[in-house]
């Protein structure tokens, strides 16, 4: 297993390598044909040829294309994801406070999630056909239907605005002037940890019910199938529970598999929550990369790709070595 | 069956507290008062403000991309021209009255300038009570070392080239000198000599980038925000930036009122990468106060509708015009009869509804936008299509029919793409073929800024950086320089080269007629562009503000006139 895991590990640099080239190349080359000029954005609408150029030759972009990944490759190595053109201070000073705010929307929904699918899924694994399954099914494709874009600004606008107009869900219910949930906004942790909990409920929930529905059919068909085998059959005849069954038999088979796809949905929302933030104004990863993007900010257009590819990379690979560790399948596999 | 085993009570008990715990917390949470980020806070001051006593906060939104920069002489977006109208008091400002009567300029830091008989040169005396945040008092040398910074190619973003007409002045901008031998200063006065008379030189001594900066500060661009928190010199200073998240303003208490009675708010907290739909739920719901963007569509109607609201809407002038720019050295609008031609065929009211109705703008075709000085109404082309006329024209014109051409426009704002399809339909009844292109503002607004793009024709609104004629037709198509980046319809017509220069050396009345004859001329000769209409500003706010004044000057609210009620 040891060798497996080196291997992943050397794999995973190697693929980062190729993400930040790719990601130069992107952005200093190819963006470079299609007219955006971050130098004729700094100098300003009016400025004349010789003042971008000088604006230009400052931010080393006249420099040839191979030298300046060089700089750009040393100083990554350096753990330096370079200096911002707009707000003039390093990179990292915008991206790791944009990681923070992102993971912590991320990990919060994870919890409501899984909170949701796991009893729903199992439930339904456990009684097919049942009430409570079709319902959970029913609630599931309707979570995988409703895109997130639409369906954050209508949790904003019902949870967030209505009650303090006297509606919930439409109907006159409560007082005029009810703050049920902020519509928008964030808070750091660091300056008031309620507030930050109280501000992340709505953009949670409405980031979890998509990953909510694919999880409740995944958990599902995974507790039926691990039902169905023999060794489930054999633990109910010598009389356990079906609690014990559930927790103590089907859960550790079930549990590699949803680790495996919740590893590889954390890397992908961390990277995807860009309407979400939008909407509820969290300044996360996605808006900085908006952000950075109106603005021709280079340095942190490629800084946001890159710790979107290492995060994706690394939780794929951590991932894969759980997998190892928990599976004991794979963890027994001879080495070649 | 048998049950699980352990301790259920024991868990169920926990389970219980963790959820009562939780609830509790949910329930603090919602009853808590304001916070950083969201909803507003503040004692309320009924009726009019008292000089000098600022009370309360005031909570704003801000989109994403609203701050280009928090250098002092730098800034040139719209919203840091509102927050620079509040934090710095310049050698002339404008009266903080609403529509026409602010694009008045008064007393700022100094009085009146004493101008010569020949308008070759300013004096400025600066008046008492004229300091910075950190208690020092401004200086002429503090006057003339803003100027040297700001014209300096290392931080000038453009507007440096408003004082090309001061002695020395091109050279320096150009890097080829460290002088500045036009600006002249003692302790208490400045003095800027001129090469040639300048009718609009008093506005430029009003522009935010002449924000007054301690001498001797660095030559390079600040943009933490440390040059307004210690060295402001209006109503307010910053307090707190922290770029794409917040901004805090609070009021200077060293701001001396006798230099103009502003400022009634004890702090301003500004939330950026709200989206404006947000923003207006918001502030309806009462979690925000005020926000700075241009509103969507339906929003604009949704409000306007609400009786309820009315007292919470306002409207205003803006000094905007947008217009399709027109190519004029790329085919076919390198020809003259194929631009008036578009001119006829573009359907501008069906146009400007797609921005928004007659709410918020108003259909135009001729250049000048109403309160700039060079300002007379008329029309020069209908505001719906003659297509007669125009296809007339195209006959006339010789260009052979059908023509396949591209229009760009930003897709990152609302209203741009449809006013493109409409201009398109509107085009093919003339046998030209448009093909719309859009892309994000910053993408577009640097391609078709670059004369070797070679954009033949685009969308673009253009604010004017102070109310008279030049900042528009001298600023935006000088035929003395047709690949100057803001000439995006490269006018280079040498034949007007005369009429520009007489305009912009003319004074009072006299300027006002030169350039009033221009915008005729331009438009009835030669057509350069087609102007479509001239924005209103449709602003919504919270029952808590007082004072409302939109700034048309500085196209943004003056927050150096609200109070909280």
């Amino acid at each position: 297993m040891t060798r497996l895991a080196g291997t992943r590990v050397l794999g995973a640099l190697v693929q980062i390598l190729v993400v930040t080239l790719l990601a130069f190349l992107l952005f200093y080359v190819i963006a470079r044909f299609t007219g955006a000029s971050p130098a004729q954005r700094i100098a300003g609408k009016t400025a004349t040829p010789e003042q971008i150029a000088l604006v230009a030759k400052n931010l080393g972009l006249d420099q040839p294309y191979w030298k300046q990944y060089l700089i750009f490759l040393g100083n990554l190595l350096h753990g330096n994801l370079g200096f911002s053109y707009v707000q003039q201070r390093p990179v990292s000073q915008i991206v790791w406070p944009a990681m923070r705010a992102t993971a912590s929307l991320v990990l919060g929904a994870a919890l409501i999630w899984l909170a949701i699918a796991i009893p729903v899924g199992a439930y339904g694994g456990l009684r097919p056909r049942s009430f409570g399954d079709v319902a959970g099914r029913t609630l599931a494709i309707l979570g995988m239907s409703i895109p997130v874009f639409w369906l954050a600004p209508v949790i904003a606008y019902l949870l967030g605005y209505q009650p303090t107009q006297g509606k919930l869900f439409g109907l006159p219910i409560l007082p005029v002037g009810t703050k049920l949930f902020p519509i928008g906004g964030y808070v750091d942790f660091g300056t008031d940890p309620v507030q930050w909990a109280y501000h992340l409920i709505l953009p949670c929930i409405t980031l979890a019910i998509g990953f909510a529905a694919v999880y409740i059919r995944f958990i599902r068909t995974l507790t039926a199938e691990q039902l169905g085998e023999d060794y489930t059959r054999t633990a109910k005849a010598k009389g356990a529970s079906t609690q014990r069954v559930l927790v103590r038999h089907v859960g550790r088979n079930v549990t590699p598999s949803v680790t495996v796809l919740l590893g590889a949905d954390i890397a992908t929302a961390l990277t995807g929550v860009f309407f979400v933030e939008t909407v509820f104004a969290i300044p996360g990863i996605g808006y900085t990369g908006l952000s950075a993007i109106e603005n021709l900010d280079y340095p942190v257009i490629t800084a946001v790709i890159i710790v979107a590819a290492v995060i994706a990379v690394v939780a794929n690979t951590v991932v894969d070595i759980a997998h190892m560790g928990l599976d004991p399948r794979i963890r027994h596999v001879p080495d070649a | 069956m048998a049950h699980s085993t352990g301790h259920p009570r024991r868990v169920r008990a926990a389970v219980g507290a963790v959820a009562l715990a939780a609830v509790a917390a949910l329930l603090a949470a919602c009853s808590s008062g304001s916070t950083a980020s969201s909803a507003p806070s503040g004692s309320t001051t009924a009726g009019a403000p008292k000089a000098g006593v600022a009370s309360g906060t005031l909570t704003g939104a801000m989109s994403s991309g609203a701050i280009d920069t928090m250098d002092p002489n730098r800034w040139y977006f719209a919203v840091t021209w509102g927050l620079a109208n509040a934090m710095c008091t310049t050698l002339v400002r404008y009266a903080d009255r609403p529509d026409a009567a602010g694009t008045q300029l008064t007393a700022g830091t100094a009085s009146m300038p004493v101008i010569s008989s020949n308008g070759l040169t300013y004096t400025y005396t600066l008046r008492p009570g004229a300091k910075f945040s950190d208690g020092k008092a401004i200086t002429g040398q503090d006057i003339k070392y803003t100027f040297m910074r700001l014209m300096n190619p290392a931080i000038d973003t453009g507007t440096g080239y408003y004082f090309t007409n001061v002695i020395g002045a091109p050279a320096y901008l150009a890097g080829k000198s460290k002088t500045l031998p036009g600006i002249v200063a003692t302790t208490n006065t400045v003095t800027f000599h001129l090469t040639a008379p300048d009718g609009a030189f008093l506005y430029k001594t009003a522009l935010p980038t002449t924000c007054p900066v301690p001498n001797g500060t660095t030559m390079k661009p600040q943009e933490s925000g440390t040059l307004e928190t210690n060295y402001a010199s209006g109503p307010y200073r910053l307090q707190s930036y922290e770029p794409s998240r917040q901004i805090v303003m609070v009021f200077n208490k060293n701001y001396d009122q006798a230099l103009g009675v502003r400022g009634h708010v004890a702090k301003y907290v500004f939330n950026i990468g709200v989206q404006a739909s947000q923003a207006a739920l918001e502030i309806q719901a009462g979690q925000l106060d005020f926000q700075t963007s241009n509103l969507a569509t339906a929003d604009i109607i949704r409000l306007s509708h609400n009786a309820s609201l009315a007292s919470q809407v306002h409207q205003s002038p803006r000094p905007e015009t947008t217009y399709l720019f027109l190519n004029n050295e790329v085919a076919p609008f390198n020809n003259i009869d194929v631009r008036k031609a578009v001119n006829y065929a573009i359907n501008r009211t069906a146009i400007e509804e797609q921005w928004g109705g007659p709410l918020v703008g108003s259909v135009s075709s001729q250049i000048m936008v109403p309160g700039a000085l060079g300002y007379a109404r008329y029309s020069a082309y209908p505001v719906t299509p003659d297509l007669t006329m125009a296809k007339k024209l195209m006959q006339e014109s010789g260009v052979k029919l059908p023509i396949s051409t591209s229009l760009r426009t930003q897709n990152d704002a609302p209203g741009f793409m449809n006013m493109g399809q409409v201009i398109k339909a509107n085009l093919a009844t003339i046998g030209i073929n448009v093909t719309v292109v859009g892309t994000p503002n910053s993408v577009n607004s640097s391609y078709i800024s670059n004369p070797a793009s070679h954009t033949p024709m685009g969308i673009e609104p253009w604010s004017l950086d102070f109310p008279d004629a030049e900042a528009l037709i001298n600023t935006g198509m000088d035929p003395a320089t047709p690949n100057a980046p803001p000439n995006l319809t490269r006018f280079g017509d040498k034949a007007f080269i005369p009429q520009f220069d007489a305009a912009a050396a003319a004074l009072g009345t006299h300027r006002a007629q030169l350039y009033q004859q221009l915008d005729k001329n331009l438009m009835y000769q030669v057509a350069p562009y087609a102007p479509i209409f001239n924005a209103r500003w449709f602003d919504f706010v919270s029952t808590r503000v007082g004072g409302y004044v939109y700034s048309v000057a500085m196209d943004a609210i003056n927050y150096n006139t609200l109070y909280v009620k």
